[in-house]
């Protein structure tokens, strides 16, 4: 393994892991030096738990030489965003108001990963508490985009985009309220899924909005995503808000391909909630892309998107308010400026539009799945255009324009990011597929079927390396 | 002399029971207008059947 390379994918890393190419140690030591020779100039880690990682490669090899491998992601390294829970570790929500605390058990999640015998390399930088926006006011720097440092990361899942994209970790985890997931994932050009809201406990999690959060992962391939989800779905009755929902094989339909599929694409959607013209002509190429494979693409109409965003951001600063409104009357001063006052705008929305917010929501959702009696996935966009520069992103207390991806937690329903392409800048771009309440297969096989025939992922970012 | 806005919004965190510096006071009420702006589309009537998407869930959870 040279650090020099980016990490081979969870399924090629696992492959050669069983034919001893290459070992859990190995693998672990480029990650750690891949992680500590860039992060100078991604932030992407507040921290790098090297030691930790170390002792559980050397587990997880004499695990696997002793004949007791656990399955593909055993030796495999990993990385948490800073809102998960690890034993032991502090969980500072990229916050000075948890600087102090360390996790007394794993997150769910985590235990679930841990338990697949992989290999925790650090904490990933986050939007504070999950929300806000890239803040220089706070403890640990904002990640950096690695296609190009002064471009934003997207989030609120930066360090986890920019960790997988800079080819230091094959999975980060991340969560999505918003688009938390999948906008990192846009604008890093990775794969991000946002699993069916209840496919993956969010127990462990600092939490930013009960009804909407999701947690999930962002890997570099669609496969990737799959072997990271058979590992994190299923009933946690310690959640209030886990789906008991049986977990299908998520590989075993990755590659029947889309032929005989009929797929819904949301053109007018994207184009009334402003996708520009790079992003737009590579959506149509998408869809251009699948019809070739033998899907029937259809257009489909979905509710306009300012129902939907009335909707999101009525409920999630409401509940994410309702979580801090404590510290926001008391110390207001420890959060980052930007975080603060859109956390603060939740304690001005009345309990009659909350609920009001609720019943919209409710019928929202039901339009939406009705269009999956006629459709088996929809594609549009998770992202207007490519990242903006760092120094351009949206610091307002109200966010000129919410993201596409929003709608998608709205419902509820799964949906993924993966990259559709490049902007003439060299930053990737990307579409999203999305499916019915927990028919995270059927993404994962439409997605799978577009990357291997698109073949994006071939391209990675350049990133100089000390030899 | 505040308009209607000015005391609404003054009210509105006078009853949040936050603290909004003076510098930082134009660009907040600022928001708030813009978000109870978007949020008049809640005002729209739905039928008395159109309930809440969160209910308590009492359904059996299986055998576990």
């Amino acid at each position: 393994m040279k650090a020099q390379e980016p990490l081979p994918t969870i399924a090629e890393a696992s492959r050669r892991i069983a034919t001893g190419e290459v070992s859990p140690v190995e693998l672990a030591e480029a990650a750690l030096q891949r992680a500590a020779a860039l992060n100078d100039r991604l932030s992407a880690f507040i921290e790098i738990t090297a030691e930790r990682a170390r002792a559980a490669a050397k587990r997880a090899e004499a695990d696997i030489r002793g004949g007791r491998r656990r399955g593909p992601l055993h030796g495999i390294p990993y990385g948490l965003k800073d809102i998960y829970d690890a034993r032991g570790l502090r969980t500072t929500a990229h916050s000075r108001l948890l600087l102090d605390n360390i996790a007394a058990e794993d997150a769910a999640t985590t235990a679930r990963l841990e338990a697949a015998g992989m290999v925790l390399i650090g904490k990933l930088a986050t939007h504070e508490f999950a929300t806000g926006g890239p803040a220089f006011d706070l403890p640990f720097p904002p990640a950096r985009n690695p296609w190009n440092p002064a471009h934003f990361t997207g989030g609120s899942s930066s360090g986890s985009g920019a960790a997988v994209a800079a080819g230091i970790l094959p999975l980060a985890m991340g969560s999505d309220t918003g688009g938390s997931i999948r906008l990192p994932a846009a604008y890093c050009g990775t794969v991000g899924l946002k699993p069916t809201y209840g496919r993956v406990s969010r127990r462990g999690v600092v939490p930013l909005c009960y009804s909407l959060d999701t947690c999930g992962p962002l890997t570099w391939t669609v496969e990737d995503a799959a072997l990271a989800l058979q590992a994190l779905a299923g009933y946690d009755p310690r959640d209030p808000g886990s789906a008991d929902v049986p977990v299908p094989d998520y590989g075993a339909g990755l590659r029947r391909g889309v032929a005989g599929m009929r797929i819904g694409y949301a053109r007018r959607f994207s184009e009334d909630a402003g996708v520009g013209g790079e992003q737009q002509a590579a959506l149509d190429a998408a869809a251009q892309l699948l019809a070739g494979l033998g899907a029937e693409v259809i257009e489909v109409a979905l509710p306009p998107n300012d129902q939907f965003q009335a909707v999101a951001r009525t409920i999630s600063p409401s509940e994410s308010f309702a979580i801090h409104q404590d510290d926001l009357r008391k110390r207001p001063e420890l959060y980052a400026r930007v975080t603060r006052e859109r956390l603060m705008l939740g304690g001005f929305v009345t309990a009659a539009q909350y609920v009001q917010a609720q019943r919209l929501r409710r019928i929202l959702t039901a339009k939406v799945a009705a269009l999956f009696d006629a459709c088996d996935a929809l594609l549009t966009a998770v992202i207007p255009g490519p990242a903006p520069l760092l120094a351009d992103t949206d610091d307002g207390p109200w966010r000129r324009a919410q993201p596409i991806s929003s709608v998608f937690n709205v419902t509820g329903q799964p949906a993924l990011a993966l990259p559709c392409g490049f902007a003439a800048n060299g930053l990737p771009l990307s579409a999203q597929i999305v499916g019915r309440a927990f028919a995270e297969a059927t993404v994962l096989r439409v997605a799978h079927a577009y990357e291997q025939a698109a073949r994006w992922t071939s391209r990675r970012p350049a990133l100089a390396m000390p030899d | 002399m505040p308009t209607p806005e000015d005391s609404e919004f003054a009210a509105a965190v006078r009853r949040a029971g936050l603290t909004i510096p003076p510098d930082r006071w134009e660009a907040m009420r600022a928001a708030y207008c813009d978000m109870q702006a978007l949020l008049q589309l809640l005002d729209d009537p739905l039928t008395y059947v159109d309930e809440p998407a969160v209910l308590p869930d009492l359904r059996p959870r299986g055998g576990r």
